[in-house]
């Protein structure tokens, strides 16, 4: 897939674990997964926003665009 | 729980519908023996008709069967799910399975039988056939794009 998500790299960045981001976020953490794993299919603006809420972030820093 | 009623209600029907088509069955000895006694210059036809009166309908137990599959998988509340679209898939073409026993049907009357009266329900029974299949395989299209659907909305974070 051309968009990647960058999720475990802003986790790091944060010192934070998944767990931890699905108790603040109120995502499930198998939801969570299925974002980090790239299994996604979309992600709804409410989610982004509270993803980028919490990780102190830019959507642009979660997502990014890479030719196949 | 509704729901739950409703389909309990359907699998008792099928039951019935079953036990009725088994019934059919067992009438189809006695009926072909009385047709032959009747009708000694046809007595050799009796056999061969008989077996393909059972083998249409084995073709309407085995769709009966997958009814009733797809209704246990109902009541478990796994509905849109790819299982029923291909258990819908396979009803479609258990529906298309007795066109070619009635073809049969229809030559070995025709060639034995002059103006035989079976063509007329033949050509009833491919008609229903293909009618049932068409209205299966709808279903199960329509049903593909529900589970395409349900995949991509479980798909969304």
């Amino acid at each position: 897939m051309a968009i990647i998500v960058n999720l475990d790299v802003e986790l790091a960045k944060q010192k934070m674990t998944l767990t931890e981001l699905s108790e603040k976020v109120g995502i499930t953490l198998s939801n969570l997964s299925i974002l980090k794993t790239g299994k996604a299919r979309a992600i709804r603006f409410d989610t982004l926003n509270a993803i980028c809420a919490v990780l102190q972030c830019q959507p642009g820093d979660l997502l990014e665009f890479r030719e196949d | 729980m509704k729901n739950k009623v409703m389909s309990s209600i359907v699998m008792f029907g099928l039951c019935v519908a079953a036990v009725v088509v088994v019934l059919i069955g067992a009438y189809l000895v006695p009926l072909s023996h009385q047709t032959a006694e009747t009708n000694p210059t046809i007595a050799h036809m009796r056999v061969p008709v008989l077996i393909m009166g059972w083998l249409i309908l084995a073709c309407v137990i085995a769709l009966l069967v997958a009814a009733f599959l797809l209704l246990l998988r109902i009541n478990k509340g796994n509905i849109f799910e790819q299982k029923s679209v291909n258990l819908l898939k396979l009803m479609a073409v258990i529906s298309l399975a007795p066109i070619p026993v009635l073809a049969t049907l229809f030559f070995y009357t025709s060639a034995n039988v002059d103006g035989s009266i079976t063509n007329f329900w033949v050509v009833v029974g491919v008609m229903a056939s293909v009618i049932v299949s068409i209205f299966f395989f709808l279903l199960a299209s329509l049903f593909q794009k529900a589970v395409d659907y349900k995949n991509e909305n479980e798909l969304t974070i």
